[in-house]
């Protein structure tokens, strides 16, 4: 059983064979992450997935844009555009002409060529104002951004394809050349061999051409015509010379009038690596280590592996199965009351627990930043406060109710950040005021544990509520239910109060305002105060331990309510991001947890 | 009577009562939370939140103020029950301890703490902060070459047919109209005889307020009594309007302005550089800082105001909270605080973590003893 265990570990933290090109450092959204991540993001952005499907084959993120890059022609014919569903209804795309099909997916052919044909729809959104958009305006001004991005990525490389062909021997020579074929980053590169035949050129009157010049006229003619991609500014790859922080891209380089050495050498490895691509030829890892190794002293190229890891590895959708395991393997356990059950499951738990805290570090790594700055990161680390909780109480009673309580909590969160990482985690940068503070770090972090905490009290009542249906008789498994439940709605309590008030420190000491009820720290305090109102009425003999219960296990919708709900509203500092789907879902959320404990809380009484 | 008095303070002091006014305050919290999106921060906090009561349609209820009142008098009264410290209450005891104390100091707060904006130009200096929220109408008499002279009329003067007059100026101003956000709307025809200034060719049109509620433009309609033939007659006056309106009356020159309310600092504040660092190849600032000088007595000393680092001077503090850039002009914009009751929350919030922990702590220790766990 242990081999096993091992060998999956062993698996899971194996670093997956990463191209070569995986980690090239690229400056986007103002942070330099590695080429990999760059291409999920903007896959995950047009095409709805962060991996690409070509005649049911797998293509990685990274392959794509390099496919995409140096192959711009082909794949302009290929189905990357999502348009999402607006309630069910192709509005978008029937607004654009389009032939609508069942994965929503199109071209970038066939959406210029719907905006072609509909061109006052577009010309008439752009004077609107963005404020008065409907949905469906919004969403096709936005399938339009995307069009300009991709095309914009799609020729980032153009400069670098040997397209004007030299067959002059004494230009050939004079240029230094071998081959036939140059690109317009050569010209760049060698303006001083290219110079003085323009200027014999220019001096020579056309009455006197010869082949030589009527060629040169085409290689001018020629990188004109080429220079017509020199919008595409999009992969920010060199980077920059002096104080100035924003890194270059191929045409930027071309645009520039100093450009240095070092540049050069870069820019140099880059064209040969896409050449060697174009001929299929094995140098092609050669040019890019070389490429890399010039970068060594300036980039961390261990974080960007690390990133590249992170994202290939997959470590929450691991600790997912884990948890999973240890859910089957402990109910199992109880239900049959076969002992041997609960070491495993046990195992399994603490498994998928170093996988997860694992991802967490290295996240933490990655971004430089403490665990919990975005909602998708907030989801993650509650997760791991339930797990973590649930190992510790299992641990103390070996009861196997802490071990499932905390494995459910586990799987649904790791569910639900799985969901909201498929919709957007893309491992942004923060605002100024999010960045980088003690008190906020230490706020966030001990908020959203207070989070994890009443959530295991809140099932950890669920559990109360459920054992007192199947099982009532069993009185002292029902008061070990409901010590736990108690001793968790105390730590609960403790937490969100301090990070509460840590909140309004935080507050004051970046904005002189201690609470402004805004309405995340009336998220918060809606917690604090429903933990309060349970306990006191504990105290005060208003409920008993069933009562005690049904209101803690109705802190579950309290906290969905002050974590996600507060999005709903989009008012104050706090909103940090929001999809229509997560009203619903919260809705959803909120009626089933209302029937479940209400329906058990009645029918106990009842029976 | 020390009986009458324990059974008193154990009747008001019911936990019941703590957990009936909590209730209250979930559902008022609740659904003062959802009002914000309709109704913006400021007015719901005032309406909920600030005020004594809330009105649902002609309903009186406690309002959030009234409620944590009622909740500090609940709590205050656990001190009166017998055998608070014991040791297994112990816990319980210091935190209330520590909540009534934050309660207390979010009272302080509440009634002595001011705050606003402070807005420096480069290479210029101030002296005062406005409130972001509340306006105020001044009369200032210009006439004296070395210094002006203010009246100030508080924005709760503003109302319909009041009647504003000082013995510092001949003549009374009579309050027609006062809109909390308004605009000026040129008018197709000339108005009448009787109104003067920019009111002959505008007039303003009310507006309803607006979510974000410091952005509103207020506007006030005045009727200048009892000065002299040319001077009587109807005026207007908007914030942030680009002509002064001025009254000239026995050769003194009268300048009217509605702006909000200034605070007035005992020393000045000069702005030498205003940096700003975006995050690199993108509109998102990863950070902003003002190189200030503090002058006071004539002294001047340099100080780096950053955001999260902010400057302490006496009970005022100074955060950097935002800027405003036109063209090459750099104007910083230091959210300004003087608050009384700044370090309750720092303090309470220590005593109730102890008192939770050595709760817990005895809980566990009881449960362990009793072999429940």
């Amino acid at each position: 059983m242990f081999k096993k265990y091992i060998l999956l570990f062993v698996l899971v933290f194996t670093c997956i064979g990463a191209n070569t090109y995986s980690d090239i450092p690229i400056q986007e959204s103002g942070r330099i992450k590695p080429l990999d991540t760059y291409a999920r993001n903007q896959l995950l952005l047009l095409y709805g997935k962060t991996s690409y499907v070509d005649d049911d084959k797998k293509i990685e993120a990274v392959d794509w844009l390099i496919d995409l890059l140096i192959n711009p022609f082909d794949e302009l014919d290929k189905k990357i555009f999502y348009i999402s569903n607006w309630e069910n209804s192709p509005e978008v795309e029937v607004s654009l002409g389009l032939d609508v099909n069942e994965s929503h997916r199109y071209s970038f052919y066939e959406i210029i060529e719907g905006f072609k044909n509909n061109q006052n729809l577009l010309d008439g959104l752009k004077l609107k104002s963005e404020d008065s958009f409907t949905n469906v305006e919004r969403q096709i001004i936005n399938v339009y951004n995307k069009l300009i991005l991709f095309d914009e990525i799609a020729h980032s490389f153009t400069c670098f394809f040997p397209l004007i062909e030299i067959s002059d021997e004494s230009i050939r020579k004079s240029l230094g050349l071998v081959g036939d074929k140059v690109s317009y980053s050569f010209f760049v590169r060698n303006v001083e061999l290219f110079s003085p035949l323009m200027q014999d050129l220019i001096e020579t009157k056309p009455e006197n051409w010869t082949e030589k010049h009527y060629e040169l006229q085409y290689i001018v003619t020629s990188l004109h015509e080429i220079e017509r991609y020199k919008y595409a500014k999009a992969i920010k790859i060199i980077p920059p010379i002096g104080d100035n922080d924003n890194w270059l891209s191929p045409w930027d380089i071309m645009d520039h009038k100093i450009i240095t050495e070092d540049q050069i050498k870069l820019i140099t490895d880059l064209e040969y690596a896409v050449q060697a691509s174009l001929e299929n030829s094995d140098k092609i890892e050669e040019y890019i280590v070389d490429y890399k190794n010039k970068l060594k002293s300036d980039i961390d190229f261990s974080i960007l592996n690390k990133e590249v890891s992170y994202n290939k590895s997959n470590y929450f959708f691991i600790s997912l199965l884990f948890y999973f395991l240890s859910f089957l393997l402990g109910s199992v356990g109880l239900l049959s009351t076969q002992k041997y059950f609960r070491l495993p499951s046990v195992l399994s738990l603490i498994i998928g627990f170093l996988i997860h805290s694992y991802g967490i570090i290295i996240r933490m790594i990655v971004m430089q930043r403490p665990p919990v700055s975005t909602l998708y990161e907030s989801i993650i680390f509650v997760g791991f406060v339930v797990i973590f909780l649930g190992i510790i109480f299992e641990l103390v009673r070996k009861d196997s109710i802490s071990l499932l309580t905390s494995a459910i909590g586990g799987i649904i969160l790791h569910y639900v950040g799985i969901k909201y990482a498929a919709d957007g985690d893309t491992l942004e940068i923060l605002v100024a005021v999010l960045n980088s503070n003690f008190w906020l770090s230490i706020h966030v972090t001990t908020i959203t544990f207070g989070y994890g905490v009443s959530i295991i009290a809140g099932l950890m009542a669920h559990m109360y509520l459920f054992q007192s249906i199947i099982n009532p008789k069993n009185k002292i498994v029902l008061k070990k239910i409901f010590d736990n439940t108690y001793i968790l709605t105390l730590v609960a309590l403790f937490f969100t109060l301090f990070g509460t008030i840590l909140g309004g420190i935080w507050a004051d000491q970046s904005w002189g305002r201690f609470w402004g009820w805004d309405p995340k720290e009336n998220g918060a305090l809606l917690i604090v105060m429903w933990h309060l109102m349970m306990l006191h009425m504990r105290i005060s003999g208003m409920v008993k331990e069933l009562g005690f219960s049904l209101g803690i296990s109705l802190i579950n919708i309290i906290v969905a309510l002050a974590w996600f709900g507060v999005n709903l509203l989009s008012v104050g500092l706090h909103s940090y991001g929001f999809t229509d789907s997560i009203a619903f879902n919260l809705f959803t959320f909120i009626a089933i947890e209302i029937i479940l404990c209400l329906g058990s809380y009645i029918y106990i009484k009842k029976r | 009577m020390s009986d009458l008095r324990n059974k008193i303070a154990h009747k008001i002091g019911n936990p019941k009562i703590f957990v009936y006014v909590v209730i209250w305050l979930i559902f008022l919290v609740l659904i003062g939370t959802i009002a914000q999106k309709d109704y913006g921060l400021y007015l719901v906090q005032q309406d909920y939140f600030y005020s004594w009561f809330k009105w649902f349609g002609f309903i009186p209820t406690p309002s959030v103020k009234f409620s944590v009142l009622v909740l500090f008098i609940n709590l205050s009264c656990y001190f009166f029950r017998k055998g608070i410290w014991r040791i297994n209450k112990i816990g319980i005891t210091v935190t209330h301890m520590g909540l009534i104390l934050l309660l207390f100091g979010s009272g302080l707060t509440y009634i002595f703490s001011v705050e606003g904006n402070m807005l420096i130009n480069e290479n210029e200096r101030s002296n005062y902060f406005e409130n972001y929220y509340v306006k105020e109408f001044a009369v200032i008499n210009t006439s004296n070459v070395e210094y002006d002279d203010y009246v100030i009329f508080d924005e709760l003067f503003l109302e319909r047919n009041n009647i504003l007059s000082h013995h510092s100026f001949p003549f009374s101003i009579k309050v027609l109209d006062y809109y909390i956000n308004c605009q000026p709307v040129r008018r197709l025809y000339e108005g009448e005889e009787n109104f003067k200034g920019m009111a002959k060719n505008f007039y303003l049109q009310e507006l309803d307020p607006l979510k974000e509620f410091e952005q509103n433009r207020p506007g006030l309609i005045y009727e200048i009594l009892e000065s002299n033939e040319s001077n009587n007659g109807i005026y207007m006056i908007f914030m942030g309007q680009p002509v002064e309106q001025n009254l000239n009356v026995n050769d003194d020159n009268y300048q009217f302005k509605l702006r909000p309310v200034r605070t007035y600092l005992p020393f000045e504040i000069e702005l030498v550089d205003f940096e700003k660092v975006m995050h690199p190849g993108t509109d998102v600032a990863k950070s902003y800082s003002s190189e200030v000088n503090l002058i006071e007595d004539g002294i001047s000393r340099r100080i780096l105001i950053e955001m999260n680092q902010p400057m302490r001077h006496y009970d005022y503090t100074f955060y950097q909270a935002s800027f405003i850039e036109e063209g090459d002009k750099q104007t910083t914009v230091l959210a300004t605080v003087k608050n009384y009751g700044r370090l309750f929350p720092y303090i309470s919030s220590i005593i109730m973590a102890i008192g939770i922990l050595f709760h817990i702590i005895i809980m566990l220790m009881q449960r362990t003893k009793k072999k429940v766990i």
